[in-house]
């Protein structure tokens, strides 16, 4: 592939000078005048009186066989350059002069159907006078297979000649650009129709055309010379299309002979090319004609080529591309297909039911909505995407409430935050995304609010947008003027809160008390021991409004623990308070009320408040509790006034009572 | 005339035009668009002794009065900027100065606002455009080169603003389904159209027609349709947020090259989901599951037992047949009867394969547009669907000799097949052409030959309505005519 000797030339030092020149040709218009331009022709310099070739792959490039390292941006730019313009060598003779250098980057910076249209890189190269570098395209084959074949078999085997060892001769028609089928006749011919001594020819002229330095080649003397013919003749197609051609067109246990030596050597030289020029269903055609060891190779293979571990041959096969179309429609093969049609047949059913099924599918439009956004939610690990996934799905469950389709906007929520494994990130991305629905979309929801019959449903979605909504819907609260509103949001928070007590009881330390009254409302209207911590104190609040809430709050929800607070109540200053408070002991089921009446009966705190007392202890009913009244209205003599004004309040209720 | 080189004309001239809006005139890369244009333009105006005249009417371009059928297609958006400039004709007459060049491309591209008439290139001299175009097959090219349209409008939007608007996506492929089930098998004709520099907005419309005629095929009706055509027009959406240096990556993608490709289903069924609208979801699902394969591997990854919807697993299938059958900067064509080996290599694995089978019982062995080269050397172009019979109909247009003729039509049998070959290798454009030979109106005239009456009756519905709705399809051509 190249007349350097080894080790004068550095392929890849060389190489790199080519990529500065194509960095620099991409940012100048003159680039021959900048100096980077010249440095690197000057580097091409070691290059006077021998070449180098390269081998152009896909995002790959290799000389003699082994494949560069390409780090330079411009360099691995140019590489991409060259494949895209299907340049498969790329051979510097001598050394470029800067204008040849920019002349071929003039072409290749070109769109590649014009240059190919033109006749390709090679023939552009000659009409600009440029012969120190010379490029050899893959696509320019189908041009050449234009003309009948018989007219260049002809040629071709003129050029042949007699000489040498049938592996000579084809390698010599190979180079010459012979059709596949005059090879493949020749070969046939030369062997006498005897498979092996086929493969075996075809095997040596390969290893004629493309040494290397492990393979010992019987006619390797000759091949600089066919190259360089190869090379000079315009418009010839690379030898491995005509290879991989002809590969096909000789008798199967020939090619499975060929294959076998392949795959044997597939790692040394250049035999992973005509490897790779192959479909995997292409090679599994073969594979039952190979023996047990080589079937292992071909496995092997497959495995490198689809670059996994593991899998079984009829896996890893189809996965396996040809680099190239090289065996298409040939006989037989509507007849293979038909064969495979009714195989799958039996896979799946028949096929006259889809329509009916799809259409079934497709109704629930709703659900596949859930579906998709469920999916994206597990599988979105990028924080900004995530957001924006969920700031769509809020968006969509705003949409659905503002139409009035209160059951699809809770099927959506319920996809983001039910049933669904998302990392404590995400959770926390969704909560945040729906308090800021809320907070945009208020209006939304309050406007559905008001139809009593949603109020549930929309309290319920509220919910399940977490304690950040709650704490929201508070804020609201907290400064909305209508009373009629208000009066929504605290039925909304009642079934919000009953999930999330915690940004409700937030409020019951505010410094405004109608804050605190609506937050104990609410946690009056919810319900549950939850609350009785943080209610107790409040019967104690400064604010008499706070206070009669609290003790309706509280009352419903823990009779006897509110029962101490009431009776101290009912010595309140303020009179709504004390009305309150009598009116809740009267009606409150505690057991504790006889206890507690009894002892404020006589203590110094009630004073005032101590008829009260004594009517709600005589109303009580019990033995126990009138026996309490009875026994002191009958002391004859008390010291103390505390027990005297009792005396007195007991005398009075039983003498009322009778 | 060579259409080809008209096609390069335009192609040069919308280049320009993309540099002139990027960079000042005196720019490097202006001046060698510039000079590529003109050497475009002095190409085409040397073809020949007479001037050439290019008409624009009706969203078509015509070359001295003949009609470009598939330049007009590739080339809707330039036409849309000549027309915004009132520009009716453009006549290159003799030598094209590379000055005057300069000078009209400047006019188009609205970096001045004169244009001075007389030269070798004049605008708006000739009356010589050609009769309307007014066949049910251009009002199906209308309908795609207009979908495409959307979908290059969209993938700003979206590249811009994570996101667009359903309803013009909606619309436009109402349009095109009532097209192409009006036209029968000559929709399937029309997706043989490739683009390599515009692979994603073609590849999608094509997938769009594919998958469309797989659902008609299965006996689904144009309402069921729609929803799954926006599916596949949209599939690749998500692509929009993928680097061009990644897309087009020669070689082979390293780990974090794939992560950034294997996002693209994500972020397509997020933009669409961002869109809303009616029919998003069954679109979003599609953009989701189009990689998801029918044996669970693909991605993304849907769970434990998911298989991807129905309508996914049958726009899968015409998704890769179609990206199969085009050229990438990473890999080669194949012809399409590789591709449905390979979606048959699939079946059951990657692929549904009930809805393997269905497709390839619709496009036929050798699916219309396939090239085929038979043993006697000869270049035949299938034109009919042929099913799973022997005999194909086709258009010889190439001799054994290699000389190219006027499309004859022919009939082989499938062992006179010696190759198939890629129809670009040899430079046909099988759609355009068959429409020029007149194959694309018999097409049309047999309405629609691929339906099968066995799968409408198994599927259980309506067939009286299919049958009332493909008479008004009939009917409405035949009022055309």
């Amino acid at each position: 592939m190249t007349g350097l000797p080894a080790g004068h030339v550095d392929p890849i030092e060389l190489f790199d000078a080519l990529g500065i020149g194509w960095g620099v040709y991409e940012l100048y218009p003159n680039p021959a005048t900048q100096q980077a331009f010249q440095s690197a022709v000057a580097r091409l310099g070691v290059l006077a009186d021998t070449s180098i070739t390269y081998e152009i792959g896909a995002g790959t490039v290799g000389c003699n066989g082994e494949a560069l390292e390409i780090e330079r941006g411009g360099t691995a730019r140019l590489s991409l350059r060259l494949f895209v313009h299907e340049i498969e060598w790329l051979e510097l003779i001598g050394a470029p002069a800067a204008g040849d250098l920019a002349g071929l980057f003039d072409l290749l910076a070109a769109d590649e159907h014009s240059i190919r249209e033109g006749g390709g890189i090679a023939r552009a190269l000659g009409d600009r006078d440029i012969w120190s570098i010379s490029v050899t395209q893959r696509g320019l084959l189908s041009e050449e297979l234009e003309r009948p074949w018989e007219e260049r078999e002809g040629e071709h085997r003129a050029d042949a000649g007699d000489g040498g060892t049938g592996a000579e001769r084809i390698a010599r028609m190979i180079a010459g650009g012979a059709t596949a089928q005059a090879v493949a006749e020749t070969l046939e011919e030369e062997a006498g129709g005897d498979a092996d001594r086929m493969a075996e020819s075809f095997c040596d002229a390969y290893r004629a055309v493309y040494p290397s330095a492990e393979i010992s080649s019987p006619s390797s003397e000759s091949v600089p010379e066919l190259l360089a013919a190869y090379r000079a003749a315009p418009k010839t197609r690379p030898p491995i299309d005509t290879f991989a051609e002809a590969f096909f067109l000789i008798p199967v246990e020939a090619q499975a002979g060929i294959l076998a030596d392949f795959l044997a050597n597939r790692t040394e030289g250049l035999h992973g090319l005509l490897l790779d020029q192959f479909a995997g269903i292409e090679l599994a055609e073969l594979a039952p004609l190979l023996s047990e060891e080589m079937f292992a190779e071909l496995v092997g293979y497959a495995r490198d080529v689809v670059d996994s571990e593991t899998g079984s041959a009829d896996e890893l096969l189809p996965m396996v591309s040809a680099a190239r179309d090289v065996k298409v429609a040939r006989k037989g093969a509507a007849d293979r297909i038909r064969e495979m049609i009714e195989g799958i047949g039996g896979l799946g059913g028949a096929a006259g039911g889809l329509a009916g099924t799809l259409r079934r599918e497709m109704t629930d439009t709703d659900a596949l909505g859930v579906y998709v956004l469920r999916v994206l939610m597990e599988v979105e690990e990028r924080s900004d995407r995530f957001a924006r996934l969920v700031d769509s799905w809020a968006r969509l469950m705003s949409e659905s409430v503002q139409a009035g389709d209160l059951a699809r906007a809770l099927v959506l929520l319920e996809s983001g935050t039910s049933d669904i494994e998302l990392s404590p990130q995400k959770r926390r991305v969704i909560e945040s995304g729906l308090v800021e629905l809320l907070r945009s979309d208020y209006t939304v929801f309050n406007d559905a609010a008001q139809q009593p019959e949603n109020r549930e449903m929309i309290g319920r979605m509220l919910a399940g947008f977490g304690e950040g909504a709650a704490a929201h819907l508070m804020e609201r609260l907290s400064v909305e003027e209508d009373p009629a509103i208000r009066r929504v949001l605290i039925s909304l928070l009642v079934i919000v809160g009953a999930h999330h007590s915690r940004p409700i009881v937030g409020f019951f330390g505010d410094s405004q008390w109608f804050v605190v009254r609506n937050a104990v409302t609410i946690a009056g209207k919810v319900g549950g021991a939850k609350w009785i911590p943080h209610l107790k104190p409040l019967l104690s609040h400064p604010d008499h409004r706070v206070v009669v809430e609290s003790m309706r709050a509280l009352a419903p929800i823990e009779p006897d623990a509110a029962v101490p607070g009431l009776v101290r109540n009912l010595a309140h200053a303020d009179e709504r308070v004390r009305e309150t408070a009598y009116l809740l002991l009267k009606d409150s089921p505690s057991a504790v009320r006889q206890e507690e009446l009894t002892r404020a009966l006589t203590d110094r705190s009630m004073d005032g408040a101590r008829s009260e007392v004594a009517e709600l202890l005589h109303g009580l009913g019990t033995p126990d509790a009138l026996g309490v009244l009875e026994q002191l209205a009958r002391k004859p003599f008390l010291i103390s006034h505390t027990r005297r004004d009792a005396r007195r309040a007991a005398r009075e209720v039983l003498r009322s009572a009778a | 005339m060579n259409e080809s080189k008209v096609q390069e004309f335009l192609k040069r001239m919308q280049a320009v035009l993309s540099q002139l809006n990027l960079y000042p005139a005196n720019h490097p890369n202006s001046q060698r668009a510039l000079r590529d244009g003109w050497k475009a333009a002095a190409d085409l105006a040397g073809d020949g002794n007479d001037d050439v005249v290019i008409g624009l009417k009706g969203y078509a371009f015509f070359l001295n009065g003949e009609l470009l059928a598939y330049t007009s297609l590739m080339f809707a958006n330039l036409y849309q900027d000549l027309t915004a400039r009132e520009i009716e004709s453009i006549t290159l007459a003799g030598e094209t100065d590379a000055e005057e060049y300069a000078g009209f491309v400047r006019y188009v591209g609205e970096h001045t606002e004169d244009f001075e008439a007389g030269g070798s290139i004049r605008i708006n001299e000739s009356r010589l455009v050609g009769p309307e175009d007014e066949s049910a097959f251009a009002d199906l090219r209308f309908s795609y080169s207009g979908v495409v349209g959307t979908l290059r409008n969209l993938d700003h939007r979206v590249a811009r603003e994570g996101t667009f608007e359903m309803g013009p996506v909606m619309e436009a492929v109402e349009e095109l389904i009532g097209q192409a089930l009006g036209t029968g098998g000559a929709s399937l004709l029309l997706s043989t159209v490739k683009s390599h520099d515009e692979y994603t907005f073609y590849h999608s419309v094509n997938t769009c027609l594919m998958a469309v005629a797989t659902g008609r095929y299965l006996g689904l009706n144009q309402k069921d349709l729609v929803p799954i055509g926006a599916g596949a027009l949209l599939h690749d959406i998500g692509k929009v947020a993928i680097s061009p240096q990644i897309l087009n990556y020669p070689g082979r993608l390293d780990r974090e090259q794939w992560k950034e490709v294997t996002i693209h289903p994500q972020e397509g069924a997020q933009a669409i989901i961002a869109a809303g609208g009616p029919g998003h979801e069954i679109a979003a699902t599609i953009a989701l599951e189009h990689h998801a394969r029918f044996d669970g591997l693909g991605y993304p990854r849907l769970g434990a037992e998911a298989v991807p919807h129905l309508a996914s697993r049958l726009v899968a299938v015409s998704d890769v047949y179609d990206a199969i059958t085009t050229r990438r900067s990473y890999r080669r064509a194949e012809t399409p009867h590789r591709a449905l080996q390979i979606l048959l290599q699939g079946a059951g694995g990657a692929f549904d394969p009930d809805i393997v089978k269905s497709f390839i019982s619709l496009m036929g062995i050798f699916p219309p547009g396939s090239v085929l080269r038979l043993l006697t050397g000869e270049l035949v172009l299938i034109s009919h669907h042929g099913g799973m019979t022997d005999r194909l109909e086709g258009v010889m247009v190439r001799t054994a000799a290699g000389e190219d003729i006027e499309p004859e039509p022919v009939t082989i049998e499938t062992g006179q097949i010696g190759q198939q070959i890629l129809a670009e290798s040899v430079g046909i454009e099988p759609a355009a052409l068959l429409e020029r030979a007149g194959v694309a109106e018999q097409i049309l005239a047999s309405a629609s030959p691929h339906v099968d009456e066995g799968a409408i009756e198994r599927s259980g519905i309506d067939e009286e309505a299919l049958k009332d709705q493909a008479a008004r399809s009939l009917s409405s051509i035949v009022d055309r005519d």
